[in-house]
């Protein structure tokens, strides 16, 4: 009970903070220079009449405060509104890149969460010892090298060198596959992508569950846990280990609107049909109503991720209660 | 192949299908994949000028004519045409039996409602292309009478560009809905040789052949887009055989020297009769640039062979035609004022011209602006602004995001020098004359932002736009360029070489001349 009270509250306190994403974004959106009938015309142009009727018919003729106005009324009805470029509606749109991109985000950071928390407890093993700093060095590495250009080398190093990977996109789209198949085919060209973000967020993870689990391994009871002669690795693994993923938790759970602006680097380079890129092609188009979705619909999931946290402090840590 | 084959392998193509196993999954060459930098917003030409939109509708629809290898106008929609002696009557008699996808007869109507009520209204050049045009008659099913206030030459050759005169279909448009909102330009019927199939955003656009197109073609079973926003990656997935052909507004620049090295690889340069130029409009209104001594003697300062070589890695030759490319046939004579890399002389002018250096060494400064997007920009505004130093003239760079680039240049006109691409062609009436004249002093993207304006070479442009026989309209033109060269309002760099780069196993890229042509005669060689 307590739980789903201190749910409806944390969702409660959301909304005011949404409000407030909301109109900031819109504001400082409008503010910069261009409008989408700039990007409709193109180079090529059109007369001051035409420009004219199309800035009348998007409603950009308009006090911004008014236009402000009528958004924020459409969205507390529902609707998200039409993209001014390709006149889809905004949520199709999201709604039709958000599997690539889920895809793409819960793969890698699946495996970087399960390669950075295994060697950050091989790390903090034995601190110090050459297998520590060779691991520390990978991973002060791995942080440290820009996402697009790792992909780029993975791309030049596997896809085109070796041979082993394809280069681009999501699917063969020559063979057109279809079935099981096509799952395989989903999975082939998904290597490459996940490997370099995974790769790029490993450092981190991997060096917190290592300072973390270094800092348990001072406390009592894992003391307690050896003198009763339980092996290492169920020290490390059962009793440290899930002590120190708190700390490691919270920070994946903030990292998460990070990784969306990772995917979209990451999905530029390999041509992964994602969110991030849907994003990207908004803001050169000044597509207002994509752009002010898209960030609703980023602050909803950062919100709901962030939740998800919160729950799985419960699960870790039985000490916490919610009230 | 005769139709007789076509047909056969049309029926076993079906039988497979029936069996569960699609057809194309036996044999690569019954597809073909072309890379694009991003996805058309929408297919419909006819509203939009984005060059996406432009390559892939041209897949789906068709214009009136298209233009041969020479640039000569050839039967599309139109089997013939007549143009009155007057120039002020076109006649168009249309193929019998052209269908829409889905099975709509294809009349004249579709033609004049197209243009005059999609095209004109929503597409900025064929606003332009059309605005003589005061009726389309339509007597019977298979003819249209274009009625013209003044004559107007570019006319015809204007008809075969995908960019502005796409016919749209008149029985899916006319509903009374804004164009701009219809589904079909998200899922679009046409008259062409492929038919659309499906779209995934961001990913690819797949087309499949149409098999009542009423010309030749086309040999291929598949047409797909895939959507490629890495330069590098594009030109790797070409070179691993993951794509088939990369347009020219989508190649990689940097990549075209190691793509030549590789013998599965054909590089050829695409013809555009657009002819672009990069090219700097100067803000003739304000500040030292105001002065025509002072764009001269910066025009002597800069090194256009160095800039060419270094940014535009050489694919291109330094202008020499002022405002005409050597790209654009006909109008294009070197005979104008030459501006040579000339230090010294461009010193001696600035000293003249009233701007000494002062005790640093420094005349002015001036601003440089242009969008980031635009491939050699970035480079030419870095080389420029050691030569200009070398003159006493400090450049402040004003690189930004296109849109930006576009509303602070040519809305607000606050810039010193803005530069990209712009096009002299297909016709100075269409292409040049949008930069030079006074009237088209508008605070418009592609107008004329530099605020040059000299009624004498308004009257040449005048002329020129109306005037019927060839030998008068190059008299005029090329005398407007004398002039422009002589005043510099821009400062143009090199005319534009476009190369594309296709599998060296394709057949008939080469032929289009227009950038986005219907690739319906390409084939796989056998």
């Amino acid at each position: 009970m307590s739980l789903i009270l201190y749910l409806l509250k944390r969702l409660l306190y959301t909304l005011p903070l949404m409000a407030g994403a909301i109109a900031i974004i819109f504001f400082l959106i409008h503010a910069a220079p261009g409008d989408p009938v700039d990007y409709l015309i193109g180079e090529a142009g059109a007369s001051q009449e035409v420009v004219d009727r199309l800035r009348a018919q998007m409603g950009l003729d308009r006090p911004v405060i008014v236009q402000f106005g009528i958004y924020a009324f459409e969205v507390l009805a529902g609707n998200l509104g039409y993209s001014v470029v390709s006149g889809a509606p905004v949520l199709t749109l999201i709604l039709e890149r958000f599997p690539a991109t889920l895809l793409l985000m819960a793969t890698q950071y699946t495996l970087a969460a399960i390669i950075g928390i295994t060697l950050g407890v091989v790390s903090a093993r034995r601190p110090n010892s050459a297998t520590d700093n060779v691991i520390t060095f990978f991973s002060l590495a791995s942080f440290a090298i820009p996402v697009f250009w790792l992909g780029q080398m993975m791309i030049l190093i596997f896809g085109y060198y070796l041979d082993w990977f394809p280069i681009q996109g999501m699917t063969n789209l020559r063979k057109g596959y279809t079935g099981f198949a096509y799952v395989l085919d989903v999975a082939y060209h998904l290597t490459l992508p996940a490997l370099t973000l995974a790769i790029y967020n490993v450092g981190l993870v991997l060096r917190l569950t290592r300072s973390s689990v270094i800092q348990v391994t001072g406390q009592d009871y894992i003391k307690v846990a050896r003198a009763k002669g339980l092996s290492e690795r169920t020290v490390l693994f059962k009793h440290a280990l899930r002590n120190a993923l708190l700390p490691v938790v919270t920070v994946i759970g903030v990292e998460i609107p990070g990784l969306i602006a990772g995917a979209v680097l990451a999905e530029t380079v390999f041509g992964w049909p994602g969110l991030g890129r849907l994003t990207l092609d908004a803001i050169n188009a000044r597509d207002y109503p994509l752009l002010m979705g898209m960030f609703l619909f980023i602050c909803l999931f950062v919100i709901l991720a962030n939740l998800v946290v919160d729950l799985l402090y419960a699960a870790l840590d039985p000490r916490i209660r919610y009230s | 192949m005769s139709k007789h084959l076509r047909k056969i392998s049309a029926a076993l193509m079906i039988a497979a299908m029936a069996m569960g196993t699609p057809a194309w999954a036996q044999s690569d060459t019954g597809a073909m994949v072309v890379g694009l930098s991003g996805d058309p917003t929408l297919i419909n030409s006819g509203i939009t000028t984005e060059i996406n939109s432009s390559v892939v509708g041209a897949q789906i629809y068709s214009t009136i004519v298209r233009l041969d290898p020479k640039g000569e106008p050839a039967p599309s929609l139109a089997k013939s045409w007549e143009v009155a002696p007057d120039g002020l009557t076109y006649t168009f008699k249309f193929f019998d039996g052209i269908k829409w996808h889905d099975g709509t007869p294809f009349t004249s109507k579709d033609v004049a409602w197209s243009l005059l009520n999609v095209n004109k209204l929503y597409n900025g050049p064929a606003g332009g292309l059309l605005e003589a045009v005061q009726a389309i008659e339509t007597p019977d099913d298979q003819t249209a009478v274009f009625k013209l206030a003044r004559p107007y030459p570019p006319l015809l050759r204007g008809l075969a560009y995908f960019n502005s005169s796409t016919i749209l279909p008149k029985h899916i448009f006319d509903n009374g809905q804004d164009p701009r909102q219809n589904p079909a330009n998200l899922k679009p019927i046409g008259t062409g040789p492929f038919m659309f199939k499906e779209m995934k955003k961001g990913s690819h656009i797949l087309l499949e052949r149409y098999p009542d197109y009423h010309l030749d073609g086309p040999n291929v079973e598949r047409l797909i887009f895939q959507i490629i926003p890495n330069e590098a990656a594009r030109a790797l997935a070409l070179e691993k055989a993951e794509i088939d052909f990369i347009p020219y507004h989508v190649m990689p620049l940097g990549e075209v020297e190691r793509l030549q090295t590789n013998k599965a690889i054909a590089v050829a340069f695409q013809k555009r009769v657009i002819a672009g130029q990069y090219q700097a409009f100067l803000n003739t209104r304000e500040g030292p640039l105001a002065n025509k001594a002072v764009r001269q003697a910066l025009y002597f300062a800069m090194n256009r062979s160095e800039l060419l070589a270094k940014a535009g890695f050489g694919h291109g030759k330094v202008s020499d035609g002022g405002p005409f490319s050597s790209e654009l046939p006909v109008f294009y004579s070197a005979d104008v004022k030459q501006y040579g890399y000339d230090p010294t002389l461009a010193n001696r002018m600035l000293d003249e011209a009233g701007f000494p250096r002062d005790a640093g060494g420094k005349r002015f400064s001036l601003r440089i602006s242009y969008s980031l997007s635009e491939g050699p920009m970035n480079d030419v505004s870095r080389l420029l602004r050691s030569q200009f130093a070398a003159v006493g003239v400090e450049l402040v760079d004003k690189g930004m995001e296109a849109s930006a680039w576009r509303d602070t240049s040519f809305v607000k006109w606050d810039y010193d020098i803005t530069m990209g691409s712009f096009a002299s062609g297909p016709d100075p009436a269409i292409g040049a004359e949008a930069f030079y004249t006074c009237k088209r002093i508008e605070r418009l993207s592609g107008r004329n932002a530099s605020g040059y304006c000299n009624a004498e070479v308004d009257k040449l442009f005048e002329a020129g736009g109306r005037e019927l026989d060839e030998g008068k309209r190059t008299e005029a033109y090329r005398k407007a360029a004398a002039i422009l060269a002589e005043d510099v309002p821009h400062w143009w760099l090199w005319d534009r070489y476009y190369p594309i780069a296709f599998q060296s196993k394709l057949e008939g890229i080469t032929d289009d001349v227009t950038g986005y042509g219907t690739l319906d005669r390409v084939r796989w060689a056998q």
